[in-house]
Formats: structure tokens, C-alpha cells, sequence
């Protein structure tokens, strides 16, 4: 089980463990309340969680036993001041934090994630791979992610004469790039269609650089999901 | 709705006094009120506890000094001195909807089984600059209107 970096919910209701068998959904402390019972049994919260202490407290509560509840008229509203700064370092922050709650919660092992599966096809991986690797490897295949393996196969092929596979992989490139960012097109304003892009861009790379860093610190190879990721 | 929960609401907060006064506001206004309010300073420069102290009568408010800081020290002071069956949590840079704490406490007394609610968080629109409107759409947990993604 594997928590989410992010907490985007939709529907009313009880978070049931057999809907979200990979990614252990979590409610931001901004707008969550406990029963006095559950916190006690769990409290308190973990000190060395300098982000992600509410999806620590929700992945222990859950483990215990006890319901969430997402409750969509509970309407909390939230300033939305932000620079590009303070957001690249949020996100760079949950990324870096991130694997400390893998490391936790008892994860080893190789894991491979990709999006819209929701059941657990790597645990043959992992039980093998936990025998040969000192480490744990922990890897959201996300088109972002594609992105950049194909460019890099694409410039690689390039460099080495091979012109054939180079152009497929940069049209490969091409069409996950559009795929991905595509909700961000708007015909009518190129403008906004380029911010968006650069924004959904930076940030990503932001939380991919400080998941990277925050694994080596804990001795894992993570590579984040993207911050708009729905498992 | 008449229910037998001491419902408590717990604020961590540093340094935004200003924002701390319209979250204080929201909570006077609620449908359900809160029986009591935990604001948590962690090791605040400026006037928060003057604001704070502000809403001691109006919403029963326990000011409590963490000069340990950091988020967790900061929720553990206000665990401790809660003294709630439920025990809430809002951010200093928020606003509680007028119905927020009566739909929050709702599902806990439907059910026994359930250990911790969350709400929806929702942003204002202050300005009108493309990173906000990205940060709107991409941000919200629950969004009323449909994603693409």
C-alpha cells in the first residue's frame, strides 16, 4: 500500500479499502476531524513528518480499523495566494518528504505503479526483487515520466545514426506530450494554453527533483507520481 | 441538530494574524457551533495572540503558546488541549463554510465505525493572473465540477 501524494476526492463517502487497494487515499489537514477514540489510539503525530503528517495520521487510522469518511458539504475555502516559487517548493517538498512514509510503513522492494490500475500487479516483482536489491525501488509510470524517456531514447537514436527509430520516438514524444497536456490546450487563448503548460510542467519537474533527493536520503530510487495523478 | 458530541475545533497558526481573524469569523457564524476552539501559536512574531484572545467569549477559545516549531508539535499541543469527542482541524488560511462543522459531525454520528471525516477544500479567487486560475483548477480536492484529469 502506497499513499497518495495528493488528496483528490469526488465522491461522498466512505473511502473503502477495497476501492483504493493501491493508493491509500488521505484527507489534508486544512479540513478533517477525528473522534477523540481514534486519535488516542493512534496519537500522537509522527515528529519527523515535516510534510505529510495527515497522510501518516489517515494511513495509521485506517490500519486500525476505522472508517473515513470523505463528506463533500464540509466546504472549507482556502486563500489561493501562491507565486510560481512557493508552489514549485510545495511541491518539491511533498515529493522530498515522500518516501519517509514509504520507508515507514515497512515498503521494500521494487513497485511500479501506472495510472487506472488499481490492483497490485507488482508484488511478484517485489517479492523477488526484495531478495536481490538492498533497496527499495518505488516507480509511477506516468506520461510525464514517458516524456522523458522517449525524448531521451529520441536524442540518444539521433546521436548514434539511427534515424528511423529516432524519428518514431519523436513522434512518440510528440503524441504523449499531447495526450498529457492536452486538457491544458485552449484554441482560443495561446497564451493561457502556454502558462498552463509551463505551469503543469515546472511543477511536475519541481516534485519528480524532490522525490528523486528525498528517496536517496532514504535509500530508495522513487520516482513521484505527477501532482495531478489519480489512482 | 441536537447530538451529544463536544465538538472542538483545533487552529494551528504563526504569523498571519490578519488571515487567523477571518478564520476565527467563519467559525462565529457557524450553524453548528463549535463548544470550544484550540488556537495553537507556534511561536508567532506578530499579533496573533491578540486576535485570538479577541474571540475568547464569542467562541469559548483556548489560546495555547507551542514554541517548538513545526506542524506536528503544533497539532499534538492542540490534541492535548482539546477536550472534544470530535476534534476538528482548520487551516489559518482558511474559511469555513456556515454549514461546515454541522456536515462534518454528521457522519460520526451516523456511524460508530468512522474514525476521521475530511470536507472539501475549495478556493477564493483574489486575483486574476494565470498562475491562480491554474492553481484553482488544478488544486481543489473535491471539486464541484468535473476534471478532465
Amino acid at each position: 500500500m502506497i499513499i497518495q501524494i495528493m488528496s483528490n476526492l469526488f465522491e461522498e463517502g466512505y473511502l473503502r479499502r477495497e476501492k483504493y487497494t493501491l493508493l491509500s487515499p488521505f484527507f489534508s489537514n486544512g479540513n478533517v476531524a477525528f473522534r477523540r477514540e481514534a486519535l488516542d489510539q493512534v496519537a500522537p503525530y509522527d515528529d519527523n513528518c515535516y510534510s505529510g503528517e495527515d497522510q501518516d495520521m489517515c494511513f495509521r487510522l485506517a490500519k486500525a480499523g476505522w472508517e473515513l469518511y470523505f463528506a463533500r458539504d464540509a466546504v472549507v475555502k482556502h486563500k489561493s495566494r501562491t507565486t510560481l516559487r512557493a508552489f514549485m517548493r510545495q511541491w518539491f517538498n511533498y515529493g522530498f518528504h515522500h518516501p519517509y512514509l514509504f520507508k515507514k510503513h515497512g515498503f521494500r522492494g521494487l513497485r511500479i505503479y501506472r495510472p487506472g490500475n488499481r490492483s497490485d500487479t507488482s508484488a511478484i516483482y517485489k517479492s523477488l526483487l526484495r531478495a536481490v536489491f538492498p533497496f527499495s525501488i518505488l516507480i509511477f509510470l506516468t506520461p510525464f515520466l514517458g516524456i522523458h524517456i522517449l525524448l531521451a531514447l529520441a536524442i540518444i537514436f539521433a546521436a548514434v545514426g539511427l534515424h528511423i527509430p529516432a524519428i518514431v520516438c519523436g513522434v512518440a514524444t510528440l503524441a504523449v506530450a499531447l495526450y498529457y497536456f492536452g486538457a491544458d490546450v485552449d484554441v482560443k487563448s495561446p497564451f493561457k494554453t502556454c502558462a498552463f503548460v509551463f505551469f503543469r510542467y515546472v511543477v511536475n519537474l519541481a516534485l519528480l527533483v524532490g522525490g528523486l533527493l528525498g528517496g536517496l536520503k532514504r535509500g530508495t530510487i522513487y520516482i513521484s507520481a505527477t501532482f495531478d495523478y489519480k489512482g | 441538530m441536537a447530538t451529544n458530541f463536544i465538538v472542538s475545533v483545533v487552529i494551528a497558526t504563526r504569523n498571519r494574524a490578519e488571515s487567523l481573524r477571518d478564520t476565527l469569523d467563519s467559525l462565529t457564524r457557524q450553524s453548528r457551533k463549535p463548544d470550544e476552539v484550540v488556537v495553537v501559536d507556534n511561536a508567532s512574531s506578530d499579533h496573533t495572540r491578540d486576535i485570538a484572545l479577541n474571540f475568547v467569549d464569542s467562541l469559548n477559545l483556548k489560546y495555547v503558546y507551542e514554541a517548538k516549531r513545526g506542524i506536528p508539535h503544533a497539532r499534538n499541543a492542540g490534541i492535548q488541549n482539546a477536550g472534544g469527542d470530535i476534534i476538528a482541524f482548520i487551516d489559518d488560511d482558511c474559511v469555513a463554510d456556515e454549514n461546515w462543522l454541522r456536515q462534518l459531525e454528521i457522519p460520526f454520528i451516523k456511524d460508530p465505525h468512522v474514525g476521521v471525516v475530511g470536507g472539501e477544500i475549495s478556493y477564493f479567487k483574489i486575483g486574476d493572473d494565470m498562475l491562480e486560475a491554474f492553481y484553482i483548477q488544478n488544486m481543489t480536492s473535491g471539486q464541484r465540477a468535473d476534471s478532465k484529469r
